[in-house]
């Protein structure tokens, strides 16, 4: 593409304005779940030229099916992208040093400092919020670039967002050796490409405590790092409060994973997901704990009361691998099947809690918690991460299904595939493996998807 | 042809030779291993022969595929194939190493299938080499590299001394210097050796014995001394890639008016781990510096610079004229490397062709028409830069 052809932010800046045009609706949660409850099945089924522009950020916060109580926590997150977008697309104030950081690294260090952070990746789910053909647009450069088609699509993403002048100019680049092949090798080249100087973390195959210490570690070289090229002392105290921001979130996450045990469950790894994303771009957030505590209300309130989720949950799903972000799935399983994911890959928190009482234990347990994050957790590693994981959810949310995206990136998921395919089988359960991706949708179409989804729980009489 | 060349190529045309059927019938137990993080150094200290795991002979990914699925590595499909089929019972053991999201779950599915009563060698172990050059990632390797040592010592009741240690590395030492000359030898205005035949020799001395590789080595140096390989009009190429196994392959570009006279190669340059100059005396610790600081591969995501550097200048000490970099088909390692190589050797002007195949995979006649095209590319420019040097100095 040609340098005057490429509008700088063009695609962020589409998606700030439809963040811009839904915070102030969200001050009135109940007003939005009327909304959707008279829009909801056009925006729901199909994609239309009409509805292209918005349907993805309807599906990603709960279709129709989030109560109005649910919508208020989503607003509160909402305004957290909002400022996530607004900081690098119209910076005001002094000027902070902008660090670009790997999607898969927990971010409290770096709110610690005085700086903005920008997550690479975050762009793949964002630029949806800009049209469904953002993420592919952004793709297709990173392809015609020369990046290989097999990497990742989010680390196609990550470059191709760079080359679209999507992405901000970093002064450092943070990243690390997990979850896989791709983020290793795209990480090289956008410090080749941005010639910012950059930190790797070395993550440990192993979960021991010579692991964690190893990690550790390399927790006090990335202060070290920050601290050159920033040109500030890190703050230790504004760490401690951001560690027990991040204790008391993932608290109430983790809960919610847990509560998604009963029958009906009363929750849905949707309300997870949508914070995997706040996650990424805001980690450690006060709005971020506003948000979970919310959710955790809402849920133990339905749990309280024997409700689930949905009103007649008819299928229990374990959705054991990365969503389909291009065409989120969720609400409409939920309306067309009773289909609830009541545990999913991405979503689901298993976390460390940090001790805070002296800068050495919060080290040592911020080194847990990065490598219990989503994908650090199950992809770095022997295969047992993956699947161990998999048999404890098999025995404890009395699962009717799994669906699997076999999304093209995952080359470690699809080494290990036998392993899972043979942890399904002895659950005795059906399981669907999809042939899609995470954020390309040129792989598979959101039509065909839906309907093996359909042909899926049909044919094994589910629905 | 020299005999010592025929029968280096015997040896690497085949996944047993007789000198390791030698080495097994005097009860030298054999420990195959994966990637070039792997100290072979270690494993003969500790009374193995280091046998470097291949997909040679390979017929098709059958069994591998129960395992592995069609977008992963086809070299490690075929090699776990060649695994499940009984081709390595002659293994007391194996060790697979983090190189890649692929060649990693060999470990995972290797154990599985023992399980399910598949062939499989007693014990199997993981190495995890850091994915970092610094000082702290080298505490971390050389800690991994002291559990391997305890496994072993747990497992076979071989336990490695210093001495024993400082012994194997001078034994390795003097194979590496013999490699060299060899490297020399082919870097020369008219190259004693192809890089085909180049490629059997690594292949050939990572399956016997050290001491017999030395000593095939020794006796290959004195016979190719003064042979002409190649043509002086030949296109100097540096070969550069991941894992590349077929001297097939190699003798299929090398059939153009062209001859390989440098690589960057995991059986090439990056078998050579010479010693480090801060390296300490005690011997673990420098091996430990001498592997994790020799020529990387894109595994190691913080050394692109000093991996390019080094690149280029073999590529400049070499003569050589143009790259061509090779990846196996889903690749992100090296398709990401190729993608900074050819932005690289752009600014420079060096003409790089990037190609993409299967590991024993076929397609030569498409690979055939674009290096040939490739070829005659940097012939013509060749030509034309030498009119106009030509031109300068007449006018």
């Amino acid at each position: 593409m040609s340098e005057a052809a490429i509008e700088e932010y063009g695609i962020s800046k589409k998606a700030l304005r439809l963040l811009k045009a839904a915070r102030p609706l969200y001050k009135y949660p109940n007003a939005v779940y009327w909304i959707r409850k008279l829009l909801g099945d056009p925006l729901l089924l199909k994609e239309n030229n009409w509805n292209k522009d918005y349907r993805f950020a309807y599906l990603l916060t709960g279709g129709t099916s989030f109560s109005p109580e649910d919508n208020r926590a989503v607003g509160i997150l909402l305004e957290d992208l909002y400022q996530y977008l607004e900081a690098y697309v119209n910076p005001s104030g002094p000027k902070k040093p902008m660090i670009w950081s790997e999607w898969n690294l927990s971010n409290e260090i770096l709110r610690a400092f005085d700086v903005n952070a920008y997550i690479p990746e975050t762009l793949a789910v964002l630029g949806h919020l800009g049209g469904t053909d953002a993420a592919l647009k952004i793709i297709e450069e990173a392809e015609n670039a020369g990046l290989p088609p097999e990497y990742c699509s989010a680390a196609k993403c990550a470059v191709g967002g760079y080359l679209l002048k999507e992405s901000p100019r970093p002064d450092a680049i943070l990243t690390s050796s997990h979850p896989c092949d791709s983020v290793v090798s795209s990480y090289q080249a956008l410090e080749n490409l941005t010639d910012a100087p950059m930190f790797v973390m070395d993550t440990p195959y192993w979960k021991d405590e010579d692991s964690y210490l190893y990690y550790a570690d390399q927790i006090y070289e990335l202060i070290e790092f920050l601290e050159k090229v920033t040109g500030q002392k890190m703050d230790w105290e504004k760490l401690r409060q951001v560690c027990r921001t991040v204790n008391a979130t993932n608290a109430y996450l983790q809960e919610i994973s847990e509560m998604c045990r009963a029958v009906p469950a009363p929750a849905s790894s949707l309300h997870l997901l949508f914070h995997w994303l706040g996650r990424m771009a805001c980690f450690g957030s006060p709005s971020g704990e506003q948000y979970a505590k919310i959710m955790h209300t809402n849920a133990k309130k339905r749990l309280d009361q024997g409700k689930g989720y949905l009103k007649e949950e008819k299928v229990r799903v374990i959705w054991y691998d990365v969503p389909v972000v291009f065409e989120i799935l969720h609400p409409w399983m939920e309306k067309e099947f009773g289909a609830v994911v009541v545990a999913d890959f991405i979503g689901r928190i298993q976390q460390f809690q940090i001790d805070t009482s002296t800068n050495q234990n919060m080290i040592r347990d911020l080194a847990k918690t990065h490598m219990s994050v989503t994908m650090a957790r199950q992809c770095h590693g022997p295969a047992e991460f993956y699947t161990q994981e998999l048999n404890r959810l098999i025995e404890e949310y009395s699962p009717d299904c799994f669906i699997f995206v076999r999304h093209q990136g995952c080359k470690g998921g699809w080494a290990a595939m036998k392993l899972i395919r043979d942890q399904c089988q002895k659950s005795g359960l059906p399981a669907l493996f999809l042939s899609t991706d995470i954020f390309d949708r040129r792989v598979a179409s959101s039509q065909l998807i839906r309907e093996q989804v359909a042909n899926f729980f049909r044919s094994n009489k589910l629905a | 042809m020299s005999t010592k060349l025929k029968q280096i190529q015997e040896i690497a045309g085949a996944v047993k030779n007789p000198f390791l059927e030698k080495a097994m019938e005097q009860k030298k137990p054999v420990m195959g291993y994966f990637c070039n993080y792997v100290p072979e150094e270690l494993l003969h200290a500790a009374g193995f022969v280091p046998y470097r795991m291949r997909a040679v002979g390979s017929t098709g990914t059958a069994r591998g595929d129960t395992y592995f699925t069609a977008i992963n590595c086809s070299f490690v499909r075929r090699c776990f194939d060649q695994v499940l089929s009984g081709e390595y019972d002659f293994l007391a053991g194996a060790i697979v190493l983090n190189g890649c999201d692929h060649s990693r779950r060999i470990y995972d599915n290797w154990r599985d299938a023992k399980k399910s009563g598949l062939p499989a060698p007693e014990h199997l172990f993981m190495l995890v080499a850091p994915h970092v050059l610094r000082e702290s990632a080298l505490e971390r390797y050389e800690k991994e590299l002291k559990k391997l040592m305890q496994g072993l010592e747990d497992a076979y009741g071989a336990k490695v001394s210093s001495k024993a240690l400082k012994a194997s590395m001078d034994i390795y030492q003097k194979r590496h210097e013999l490699v060299c000359q060899l490297y020399a030898l082919r870097s020369q205005k008219i190259p004693a050796i192809t890089g085909a035949e180049m490629l059997s020799v690594l292949m050939a001395i990572t399956a016997v014995p050290v001491e017999d590789a030395n000593s095939l080595l020794e006796k290959l140096l004195a016979e190719i001394e003064g042979r002409k390989a190649a043509s002086s009009d030949d296109i100097r190429l540096m070969l550069v890639g991941g894992c590349m196994e077929e001297p097939e392959h190699i003798a299929l570009i090398e059939e153009n008016p062209a001859v390989v006279v440098a690589d960057s190669l995991c059986y090439g340059a990056r078998l050579l781990r010479p010693p480090q100059k801060d390296e300490a005396k005690e011997p673990l610790a420098a091996l430990t510096r001498r592997y994790l600081f020799h020529p990387s591969c894109p595994r190691m995501i913080n050394d692109f610079d000093r991996r390019k550097e080094a690149l280029f200048d073999a590529f400049n000490e070499s003569g050589a004229d143009a790259i061509i970099a090779e990846k196996l088909m889903f690749c992100d390692l090296w398709g990401g490397e190729i993608f900074l190589l050819r932005k690289e050797a752009k600014e420079r002007g060096i003409p790089l062709l990037g190609l993409e195949r299967e590991a024993y995979g076929g397609g030569e006649g498409q690979i055939r028409t674009r290096v040939q095209a490739f070829i005659e590319q940097v012939q013509n420019a060749k030509a034309r830069k030498q009119q106009a040097a030509n031109g300068k100095e007449a006018s």
